[in-house]
């Protein structure tokens, strides 16, 4: 319970930053509608991008001081991380809505798309969540509010790398699709099965990525 | 029956060591924390609070240690920081639900009732808030729970004399039933000086005097008089010399007033005085 | 009950506490038999320490002017009392004493000091009002 209230701190800090991802996402909506050659699986995967620029939104807000208020509250250092992740993991999981409402709508509306299939999505958000933990335990390594130095850095990069690497693949593929299909082809029917791997595959890595968070945590000073 | 008890305690850090810190602080009292910028004072009151893990040494407040029952722990202590600690963004009301959301002792009646009359604006984001302000917010947020311990770092820095005056009558009202303690650092003796009953002087991470407070004022003799008064023996007493033009400044064990003679004034010294003498004698 | 503190005092603060209320009994502003008010509450009302008000307290129950019981604070005691009645007579000589010896300075012979206390006592002859009631 303690953990969700620890979320909810995470939510009013970051209130601002949040009001700017329904902007954003209302935006990529927009665009996805206009122009008929983007394939339906942009919208998800800015979706995945945007969630996890601004779940360390908490960590660059964070000054030695608030830091040290969160550790005041009476309350074991795991439910404190744990919150953390509670709030990258919904912010995901929002990030994910808005672009299957997004790619519903292109579908809805011009018929021409078909629907990100459902592996996709599961793949998409398995990245996504391996990479926010993987930037958590930088930020808990590094220090809760030391993170605002080299925020920037940390923020951006995985994004971008996540973000520009699926538009390359997606490239690629489009231009010369052959060694992709037959990649494709060798997980064919493994699609479905692939795409539930990986996600109970991040969600142990998230798992295991919270204990390590709360042990580095538990001995830092604020 | 004590309700802060310090053992050893002890923090190392590459460039300042706090070493062995030692006190008992019993029901229904207040001490000052007392020295320099940079002594240790923060350091110690942010081991207390748990905020700063520490090297070594036990801490136990209402008879319990951080590790035994950290949430009950947590929960007996109020702290009130030279530095604002909500996130600047928070308005009273996002602090209310918080505070609401943790303690189960949080009365948001009681929190009202402060907010309000201290007039703080409930819809206002707490970075514009004047320091003034902001000190009595996170009073509001202490004193709407149950706690036993107040531990107050810096507090009453940058507050105006009105403003100090009612922080220190807050912390007399809390101390008045006898079940609770106050514990606070400042550089403003004259604070110190009126309400404490005890008193801890540090000076680089080392302890320098603890005693209540008038026995401590009891036990030291502001002398002055001319340099050229003065004999070997009484020299050796004095305790930080300070020379000026026209004559020195120092302080003196009680027990030793049968040194002084007809040449030296001397008088009753202030915290204040003691503490500079002390820490010029550390220094020469 | 009235109580200043004085910071430019010479007086210890715990001192002054006591000497103010030992002074309050004495002429009878603080009646036997009241109850002061308790220690912690006068602390606050003053802005002193609680240690301090504690030394105060525990000196004037030495002396023999309060008693503290617990749970039900600290009485203000008879008049009657030994201990008390020592302290009117330690106040009664210490002001003949002064007498004597400003008159000493004077060079008054002591014919003429004990002229001078028997006009006075005469002149103070009514009954002293009784402020105890």
């Amino acid at each position: 319970m303690k953990a969700l209230y620890f979320a909810k701190i995470d939510y009013i800090k970051s209130r601002t930053q949040l009001y700017l991802i329904l902007l954003i996402g209302i935006i990529v909506t927009a665009i996805m509608q206009m122009s008929d050659d983007m394939p339906g699986q942009v919208g998800f995967i800015y979706g995945v991008f945007i969630a996890i620029v601004f779940a360390t939104a908490p960590f660059g807000a964070c000054t030695r001081k608030d830091a040290g208020f969160q550790e005041l509250l009476p309350a074991t250092t795991l439910q404190r991380v744990l919150g953390r992740f509670l709030f990258g993991f919904s912010l995901l999981l929002f990030g994910t809505c808005i672009g299957l409402v997004a790619a519903a709508g292109s579908y809805l509306m011009t018929g021409r798309r078909e629907m990100v299939p459902l592996p996709v999505c599961l793949i998409t958000f398995a990245i996504g969540l391996v990479i926010i933990t993987a930037q958590y335990i930088l930020f808990y390594l590094v220090g809760e509010s030391k993170g605002g130095q080299f925020l920037s850095l940390v923020r951006m990069v995985p994004g971008m790398c996540f973000f520009f690497l699926s538009m390359k693949l997606e490239g690629a593929i489009q231009e010369d699709p052959a060694p992709a299909m037959a990649v494709i082809e060798r997980i064919g029917g493994n699609l479905d099965s692939i795409g539930w791997i990986s996600t109970v595959l991040s969600l142990a890595i998230m798992a295991a990525g919270i204990l390590v968070c709360t042990r580095a945590a538990a001995k830092k000073d604020y | 029956m004590e309700l802060l008890e310090v053992r050893n305690l002890s923090k190392y850090y590459k460039t300042f060591r706090l070493e062995k810190i030692s006190f008992t602080l019993p029901k229904g009292y207040i001490m000052g924390y007392v020295g320099q910028n940079g002594a240790g004072k923060s350091t110690t009151l942010n081991l207390i609070t748990n905020i700063c893990k520490s090297s070594g040494g036990e801490i136990y407040v209402d008879g319990r240690t951080c590790e035994e029952d950290e949430i009950r722990y947590k929960e007996a202590i109020g702290y009130i920081g030279d530095e604002f600690y909500f996130p600047d963004n928070f308005r009273v009301r996002d602090i209310r639900s918080v505070l609401k959301d943790f303690y189960t002792t949080f009365s948001t009646e009681r929190f009202d009732e402060l907010t309000e009359h201290w007039k703080l604006d409930r819809k206002l984001q707490v970075k514009d808030f004047s320091r003034g302000m902001k000190v009595k917010l996170m009073f509001a947020s202490v004193l709407a729970r149950e706690t036993k311990l107040l531990v107050l770092d810096e507090a009453t820095n940058g507050l105006d004399p009105v403003v100090r005056a009612e922080v220190l009558k807050t912390l007399q009202e809390y101390i008045a039933d006898g079940e609770r303690s106050v514990i606070f650092s400042t550089h403003i003796l004259s604070d110190l000086e009126q309400i404490a009953d005890y008193i801890y002087f540090i000076h680089d991470g080392r302890t320098v005097l603890y005693d209540a407070k008038d026995e401590l004022m009891d036990s030291f003799l502001l002398v002055k008089g001319e340099r050229s008064a003065l004999f070997p023996e009484l020299q050796k007493a004095l305790i930080g010399v300070i020379d000026n033009a026209y004559g020195f400044e120092a302080i003196l064990p009680s027990e030793k007033a049968d040194l002084l003679t007809r040449e030296f004034h001397f008088e009753k010294p202030t915290i204040d005085q003691i503490v500079i003498h002390y820490i010029k004698e550390k220094e020469d | 009950m009235k109580i200043i503190i004085s910071n430019q005092s010479e007086l210890p603060i715990y001192a002054q506490i006591k000497e103010q209320l030992k002074e309050q009994i004495l002429n009878g502003q603080i009646p036997e038999g009241s109850t002061l008010p308790s220690i912690r509450q006068l602390a606050k009302e003053v802005g002193v320490s609680v240690i301090t008000t504690t030394r105060a307290y525990s000196d004037l129950e030495a002396e023999g002017f309060i008693a503290t019981m617990q749970g039900k604070g600290s009485v203000v005691l008879s008049k009657d009392n030994s201990m008390l009645q020592e302290q009117y007579l330690l106040r009664i000589e210490e002001g003949l004493t002064t007498a004597i010896e400003t008159a000493r300075v004077m060079g008054l012979s002591e014919e003429e000091l004990t002229e001078i206390f028997h006009n006075l006592l005469c002149t103070h002859a009514h009954p002293v009002q009784d402020h105890s009631i």
